[in-house]
């Protein structure tokens, strides 16, 4: 199972490498950089192995966001479907923003307190349990799931860590969230400017 | 879905996940006993001290890092990495073994290297060091070693392997995640010990940002199910762990800042938290260092001088580590014929159920020296 997750995780950061390359061309072009990248990462050899295997070294297992944002993205360009609504994702950015500035620094020895050792217990599984229902009273239904699914990946050791925090966050998408929320925020002026 | 259905639905899987959850934390630790060294008893003995190599004939240009674990049948295993220099792409972790009673230790054999572990683990590995041994003195045996993918040894993590019988075979490589920042920075250099519940304590400590030490607690299979942070700050490495009593653990360790003296800490309930570290009396000149024994009769094997790892030295204490008192000189030698400095580094002690020690370290960066004594010996040395 461990080497699967870490195999599917490096599929998606290729595929959504491949996606990013054909942005500006259709739908087919799009299929082909995909379908390209993937044949060139385990072909092109890196520090004497290929670039597949050296992603899964230096990457491993993303976190279930991660992996569900990588799917969404990678589905919406290149089938045209809408797995997880705007909204949803500015949401959820802010919270691994969040998250991700307070555990990272902590974890790396800036602060006494590691929060990282809280995942192995049961606290951060009931706290998100508890923010996913109060997502859901206030109709945030997607954001809801997206940590029920959390949790629910967390309890079933669907990665191979057991601490709750690594399947909520991991540093590349803490990493990227900034800049994927400014580049909404900048996108979001430019069509409201186009429509007034 | 009517709305009421999907709430209804969501509620209780949320009900079930909370339920799961809470039975989760139920079975997994439950206690952090220490289970207590099996000790027969020192027995009356005449006083010894026997020091050799491992291996005469180098199999590898450098060795370093041993360790060092007592099996059944009085048979000891030593391992340690090897290759054309440290952090080669050809350094495996090679393994000697040898009966106390009988002279000489068996050729050194390559245990795994970095191709077995990137094939075990589906990921590119650049390098392998620190393997450390555990054994519940019958035929199961742990190692973990640390391997780096990208980057230098800051950038290590842990992996496991066991053994069923006696080292002569081993499982796959499994690797540990102890780090939520890309599984980066956790090595290990201290001997483990067990828990109550047949758990391991695994010393280990990061070094990327911060320079602490950090106690892992690993399920016998092979799961990191917690992690407790013993020290922070940016100087205290390499803890080396003492169950003393009572759930009660003392840990020295390497220290990377300029004052140049080993630290230590202790912990209350098995490790669950742990003291301010404080500074001893011990140089130390920012090297491993490896304790071994109980409360009433310790030994740490150390550098004991603040400058160069040309001195190895065994200190000794009898009360719980508070107070240390310098027992022997093992190694001591100036530069050679090319003004090359003498290296005598990261010892690796233990002590046997029959009370006597067993001590491992890097000689020279070449070979793996071993050293055996009792405590009639250690009494003798004033």
């Amino acid at each position: 199972m461990n080497t699967l997750m870490m195999n599917i995780s490096t599929l998606l950061i290729v595929a959504a490498g491949g996606v990013f390359i054909g942005l500006q061309f259709n739908r087919p072009l799009r299929w082909l950089s995909v379908s390209c990248l993937i044949l060139l990462s385990v072909t092109i050899p890196v520090a004497g192995s290929n670039t597949w295997l050296w992603i899964n070294g230096a990457v491993g297992e993303l976190s279930i966001v991660s992996l569900l944002f990588l799917t969404g993205f990678v589905l919406r360009s290149l089938v045209g479907w809408n797995l997880i609504e705007s909204q949803t994702r500015v949401y959820v950015y802010f919270l691994i923003l969040l998250t991700g500035s307070m555990l990272y620094p902590a974890t790396l020895g800036l602060s006494q307190f590691d929060p990282y050792s809280l995942g192995y217990g049961l606290d951060l599984s009931l706290l998100l349990l508890s923010l996913s229902i109060l997502y859901w009273i206030f109709k945030q239904h997607q954001m809801a799931i997206i940590l029920l699914l959390v949790v629910a990946a967390g309890e079933t050791g669907l990665l191979s860590s057991l601490n709750t925090w690594d399947y909520l966050v991991d540093p590349l998408l803490w990493i990227l969230s900034p800049v994927i929320l400014i580049i909404m925020f900048v996108g979001g002026l430019r069509r409201s400017k186009t429509a007034a | 879905m009517p709305g009421n259905l999907k709430s209804l639905v969501f509620f209780s899987v949320v009900i079930v996940l909370a339920a799961i959850a809470v039975w989760q934390s139920y079975i997994e630790i439950t206690s952090w006993q220490v289970q207590p060294e099996t000790q027969s008893g020192e027995s009356e003995q005449e006083p010894f001290f026997h020091k050799s190599f491992i291996f005469e004939q180098e199999p590898t240009d450098s060795a370093h890092a041993s360790s060092i674990a007592s099996l059944a049948g009085d048979e000891l295993l030593a391992v340690w990495y090897g290759g054309s220099r440290e952090g080669a792409s050809d350094v495996a972790i090679y393994s000697s073994r040898k009966n106390i009673d009988k002279s000489g230790w068996s050729k050194p054999e390559i245990l795994i290297d970095h191709n077995n572990v990137a094939e075990d683990l589906g990921r590119h590995i650049k390098k392998l060091g620190n393997p450390v041994l555990l054994s519940d003195n019958n035929k199961t045996l742990w190692m973990f070693f640390v391997s780096t993918s990208i980057g230098g040894w800051s950038t290590s993590a842990i992996n496991l392997v066991i053994s069923q019988d006696g080292g002569h075979s081993w499982g796959s490589t499994k690797r540990l995640v102890s780090s939520p920042f890309l599984n980066l920075s956790t090595l290990v250099k201290g001997r483990p010990f067990f828990y109550q519940d047949g758990s391991i304590g695994l010393p280990a400590y990061h070094e990327l940002a911060g320079k602490f030490a950090e106690l892992i607690r690993v399920s016998a299979g092979g799961d990191v199910v917690n992690k407790v942070r013993m020290t922070h700050g940016r100087y205290s490495i390499q803890p080396s762990i003492v169950p003393l009593e009572n759930d009660r653990l003392l840990a020295m360790m390497r220290n990377t800042n300029l004052t140049r003296n080993i630290v230590r800490a202790y912990a209350e309930q098995g490790g669950q938290q742990w003291s301010d570290t404080e500074y001893t009396e011990l140089n130390n000149p920012d090297a491993a260092i490896s304790v071994a024994g109980n409360a009433e009769s310790l030994v740490l094997a150390y550098n004991d001088i603040k400058h160069d790892r040309n001195r190895l030295a065994l200190a000794v204490s009898e009360d719980s580590g508070m107070h240390w008192k310098k027992r022997a000189l093992l190694e001591s030698s100036g530069p050679d014929e090319h003004g090359q400095k003498s290296e005598f580094s990261y010892p690796y002690i233990i002590k046997t159920p029959d009370g006597e020690y067993h001590l491992v370290y890097t000689w020279q960066r070449k070979r793996i020296a071993y050293a055996y004594f009792n405590q009639a010996w250690l009494e003798q040395q004033q």
